[in-house]
């Protein structure tokens, strides 16, 4: 250390002494505050010393020997700029999974940050069963909030072709490519996208507002693919239709969290015109809600509403899907409609199972239980194919709704997503007609209708 | 400033009536003779008298005004600092469960240096480890960097009071206390959503005469991280008075592990210490340039 003073300016130790003496000003101040202020000052030392006792070493002060000759060092050297990481630039392999592609093999090549300059990243997959290449690019960019930890907004541009499921709603890519791999339990049903979308999204305090638009041909894909991992026989062979189409839509989105009562409100909208240069020519509207209720400290009640709305054309690819996350005693993507109800609700314990069972209040792998009842509806289809058709009916018929009740098996990992469970359910449909009691496995939040 | 000869009678008076006769008191204290050889008798000599009620009128200040304060008082203090030092010190301590012999795994002492708005500079003065990484290039000695973005408004500290947080919080005042010519108020806050099982509780201190918190425990309903962690034993977050503002002083939290890891054991500490503070000394620009810019001549 003595070495490197020897080079030190005249100016930058001077500086170090300024700096120093002011260090030592402060704590006179501080001593003085304390005599004019000890009742509170005393008050709250005498907590941080019952802290001290808990925490024990981990409270202890720091050991100050060398640091004052450090700091000396250190205010006599200008410092370095921070090391620039170059772009980030990252390699990453993609796996994906379904029965239109086969298996489809790539990577992934990002670089940048998403907070500071954005990240432009760019994929490529070989696609097993379909022999055709998907991939693009893509640039996201996210600002931070004012409050410097959450997301004040996002902005993401991709372009390319991909392929992606007919439930623009509910479709969980990677939890179907496990299931049809493994299992071959996957109902989703699958087309191609080639073209460009952005999206915009602004989050406020208990508000969020979100535009976008894309313009994409959309074409159908065949099943390719009928093998699983072990051998076992895809439940659901054939892949749905997508009608061929050149898709100029715009979406717009808004969303708020009530303040005083427990509810957060949602509201979609997607307009496809030819005025906007495309072939198809639909508007689509979803509204959901829900909220969650403590009753007392021990029950949660969660009640969810959801309603859906397509006029204009019925594109199987825009259609309403009801079944699995929907509801439960009803394969996924069994029916489809141009409009859709739904009214879930969970009654959740907030204990967890074991601690209630007395093997420990903080048991290392908190299982959760509860119960359910839902209905849900899609009307707007053609009797003979099943598939979505244009109707002027706004609202469902009696006839059209499937009730269930239900209980669950709940744990929750907190990682991917913090609020989302990994669900066993066990529902049990209410009305005779041809459903059956379903154990439905899945990884979602409590509130699924809500689409933040 | 007449005094009035009838009140001054009258505090005589009151005066006279109310002074304890020697002769009267005697036997109070004294008891009876006890000539008759019967037990002494204490004789009750508390003056008993009754004051008319005083209904005092006026506003009650609610939990909501309380909390709008609250927010105010932090963004006034934060206001108050333009520039700060402060020695930041962040220690991993391992084993610290029942039975365990606490363990310092890890002990960071770092110097900082912050100036509004975005000026920051921290110097890394002692990097100590239990089992430190094998190294294949000399020591670096200590490492200065020059940073932009300088927050100082201790969200850790008042997250759940910010004017944003209401929406996601419910609060209520769990206990008052009076200490000398301040208020403090007990004020405990848990997620409005019983489902936001990531998100903390709490219990903080706040100050009524600067409209601060000084002191803040959280706790979690549930792990935040139920695969990794058990769960957080205690976190405590305290600030201390410097130069008259309350600044962030401690961060300590216990986290218990699902399974045991190496090191750390089925429980650890994290620590983080804030000390040695001075506030608005004003900073020099020199103290925020780079080795490039001192190089040029930039170093006023």
């Amino acid at each position: 250390m003595s070495g490197r003073l020897a080079g030190v300016p005249l100016r930058a130790f001077a500086l170090a002494l300024a700096l120093a003496g002011v260090t030592a000003s402060t704590h006179v101040a501080r001593a003085s505050d304390a005599a004019a202020d000890t009742t509170v000052e005393g008050y709250v030392r005498s907590m941080a010393d019952s802290t001290d006792r808990w925490f024990g070493v981990s409270a202890a002060a720091v050991d100050t020997a060398g640091i004052d000759s450090a700091r000396v060092w250190v205010l006599t050297h200008p410092g370095q700029a921070p090391k620039r990481h170059g772009f980030g630039v990252s390699l990453a392999p993609l796996f994906g999974f379904n029965r239109a592609l086969g298996g489809a093999l790539g990577g992934e090549v990002g670089a940048g940050a998403l907070r500071r300059q954005g990240r432009l990243t760019a994929s490529a997959q070989w696609t097993t069963g379909a022999d055709t290449w998907l991939g693009g690019g893509a640039y996201t960019k996210r600002w931070l909030a004012e409050n410097e930890e959450e997301i004040g907004a996002s902005l993401e541009i991709r372009a390319g072709r991909e392929c992606d499921g007919m439930d623009r709603d509910y479709h969980q890519p990677v939890l179907s490519a496990l299931s049809a791999f493994v299992f071959g339990r996957d109902r989703s049903h699958y087309l191609r996208r080639d073209g460009a979308r952005v999206a915009l999204v602004r989050r406020g305090a208990g508000v969020w507002l979100g535009a976008g638009g894309r313009d994409e041909l959309e074409s159908p894909l065949a099943t390719t693919a009928t093998w699983t991992l072990f051998g076992r026989r895809p439940v659901v062979i054939p892949n749905d239709t997508a009608r061929v189409v050149r898709v100029h839509e715009l979406d717009a989105q808004a969303g708020v969290r009530l303040a005083h009562v427990p509810l957060t409100l949602e509201a979609h909208v997607w307009s496809a015109t030819r005025s906007l240069g495309g072939d198809a020519h639909y508007n689509r509207l979803r509204l959901a809600a829900g909220g969650a209720l403590a009753l007392g400290r021990h029950i949660t009640f969660a009640p969810e509403l959801e309603y859906g709305r397509l006029t204009g054309a019925a594109l199987p690819q825009e259609a309403f899907y009801l079944g699995g996350g929907t509801l439960r005693s009803l394969d996924a993507q069994t029916l489809q409609g141009t409009g859709r109800a739904l009214a879930h609700a969970d009654l959740l314990v907030n204990d967890a199972l074991q601690a209630m069972l007395g093997l420990g209040r903080a048991p290392t792998f908190p299982i959760q239980l509860g119960a359910f009842v839902g209905a849900g509806s899609v009307w707007g289809a053609d009797p003979l194919t099943g598939h979505a058709a244009l109707t002027s009916r706004d609202w469902p018929d009696r006839r059209d709704w499937l009730a269930e009740t239900g209980v669950s098996v709940m744990y929750r990992p907190g990682v991917p997503s913090p609020d989302s469970f990994v669900r066993i359910d066990y529902a049990f449909p209410l009305g005779a007609d041809g459903r059956r009691n379903t154990l439905y496995v899945s990884y979602m939040r409590t509130l699924n209708f809500l689409q933040r | 400033m007449s005094f009035p000869v009838r009140t001054l009678t009258l505090i005589a008076l009151s005066a006279t009536l109310l002074a304890p006769s020697p002769s009267a008191a005697a036997p109070a204290r004294g008891g009876a003779p006890a000539a008759t050889g019967r037990p002494t008798l204490a004789v009750e000599d508390t003056m008993h008298t009754e004051v008319p009620p005083v209904l005092v009128n006026a506003p009650r200040v609610t939990l909501d005004e309380i909390l709008g304060r609250v927010a105010r008082g932090e963004t006034h203090r934060d206001s108050l600092i333009r520039d700060r030092s402060f020695l930041f010190t962040l220690r991993i301590v391992g084993h610290t469960g029942p039975g365990g012999s606490p363990v310092l795994l890890e002990e960071r002492v770092t110097q900082v240096w912050q100036r509004r708005p975005d000026k920051l500079r921290e110097a890394e003065l002692r990097h100590w480890m239990k089992d430190p990484p094998k190294k294949d290039g000399g020591d670096d000695g200590v490492r200065v960097q020059i940073k932009s973005g300088s927050g100082m408004s201790e969200r850790i500290v008042n997250f759940a009071f910010q004017p944003d947080a209401r929406r996601q919080y419910t609060y209520r005042i769990v206990g008052r206390e009076v200490l000398g010519d301040h208020l403090i108020y007990r004020i405990a806050f848990e997620p409005r959503s019983p489902l936001a099982l990531d998100r903390p509780a709490g219990l903080v201190w706040v100050d009524t005469r600067d409209d601060v918190i000084v002191r803040q425990e959280i706790t979690f309903r549930q792990s935040p991280l139920p695969l990794l962690l058990r769960g957080i034993k205690r976190m405590v977050v305290e600030r201390e008075r410097v130069g008259g503002l309350w600044v962030l002083s401690r961060v300590l939290a216990r986290f218990e592990t699902t399974i045991p890891v190496p090191d750390l054991g089925s429980s650890f500490d994290f620590g983080m210490q804030y000390s040695q503070y001075a506030l608005n000394s004003g900073l020099p620009d020199s103290l925020f340039a780079t080795a490039a810019s001192a190089k040029k001549g930039a170093v006023r």
